[in-house]
């Protein structure tokens, strides 16, 4: 019992903290966000696994997180509202070639960020060429070029 | 944000982003004022609020624990006994030991006995001053009431709360 309950635990605390960190803090993983997310991942094993080292508490400790995983997908579909609270919506950032400052700022998303995904995708060169940009809910932007007449 | 009607079909919903952004403001607050509460030791292993201390530190039995502890951790509790003849005698209550485990006691006892409510430990020492170290392991949780004394003195009573 005690396990799934370790599990459940782990799981709501870091949904809650990557849900505070907002949907940029690790769309582009640097480096140093790689190691710190290996950090992360080992901190969370020890409060998951505790001092039992046996194969059947490994075995509880991922069921358990992996029917957390579906129960959570189920309940997101099913109700919407809590498919916004766990998994955000997303956000236009850029609009009619007008950076959104506000939603930009309040997102950590920049121009040169928007930029950047604006040349990388669509090969745009000036933030008039963007129709839209998005910023979505996996914290990646997707941009949308004004039609060429 | 311009009044033009947009061609994108997107679920954006700008009142619940706003609501998403106030949370996260305050979520971030509520962050530093955990991280705060762990350095000042409100989560237990060290920290100046958690440092607790019982008895009168010239008496003749003077406690230091911590005042918050986790359950699965040890912690420290030490026993400062001084101006004792020959053996020190000491004890602790056993409702306290319900929900503790003492993986060791330094220096190690000459000898062990249980009563109904207490548990007795006789150390042997060369010197009048003695301290002991218990390394207690905590299996309950909330507030643990504990009480420690010597057998034919003094006894002191302190209070740990054991948290998740």
């Amino acid at each position: 019992m005690d396990t799934v309950l370790r599990s459940a635990a782990v799981y709501i605390f870091l949904l809650v903290i990557f849900r505070i960190s907002g949907k940029r803090s690790l769309s582009q993983i640097t480096t140093f966000d790689f190691i710190l997310l290996l950090i992360i991942s080992e901190a969370t094993q020890q409060a998951l696994v505790g001092n039992d080292f046996s194969m059947v508490n490994t075995c509880v400790v991922v069921a358990s997180l992996v029917m957390l995983d579906i129960t959570f997908s189920w309940m997101e579909n099913r109700w919407t509202t809590f498919g916004r609270v766990v998994g955000s919506l997303p956000v236009v950032v850029v609009e009619y070639g007008h950076l959104l400052e506000d939603r930009a700022k309040r997102e950590g998303v920049t121009l040169p960020e928007i930029l950047t995904a604006g040349r990388e995708t669509h090969g745009l060169e000036r933030l008039d060429q963007f129709k839209y940009a998005i910023l979505e809910r996996h914290g990646g932007i997707s941009v949308v070029p004004h039609e060429k007449n | 944000m311009s009044d033009v009607p947009r061609s994108l079909e997107i679920d954006e919903d700008i009142a619940f982003q706003r609501k998403e952004w106030r949370f996260q403001r305050i979520g971030v607050a509520a962050l530093f004022l955990f991280v705060l509460a762990a350095l000042l030791g409100l989560t237990g292993m060290g920290g100046p609020l958690s440092r607790g201390e019982a008895g009168n530190s010239n008496g003749p039995l003077h406690v230091e624990y911590e005042r918050f502890v986790r359950r699965g951790s040890s912690s420290k509790v030490t026993l400062h006994f001084r101006g004792a003849t020959g053996a020190t005698r000491f004890w602790v209550s056993a409702p306290y030991l319900e929900h503790v485990q003492i993986d060791s006691v330094i220096p190690t006892p000459d000898l062990e006995s249980v009563e109904t409510h207490r548990h007795i430990y006789v150390i042997r020492a060369g010197s009048p001053d003695v301290t002991v170290t218990l390394n207690v392991k905590h299996e309950g949780m909330g507030s643990l009431e504990a009480e420690v004394g010597l057998v034919d003195g003094p006894s002191v009573r302190f209070s740990q709360f054991s948290i998740f």
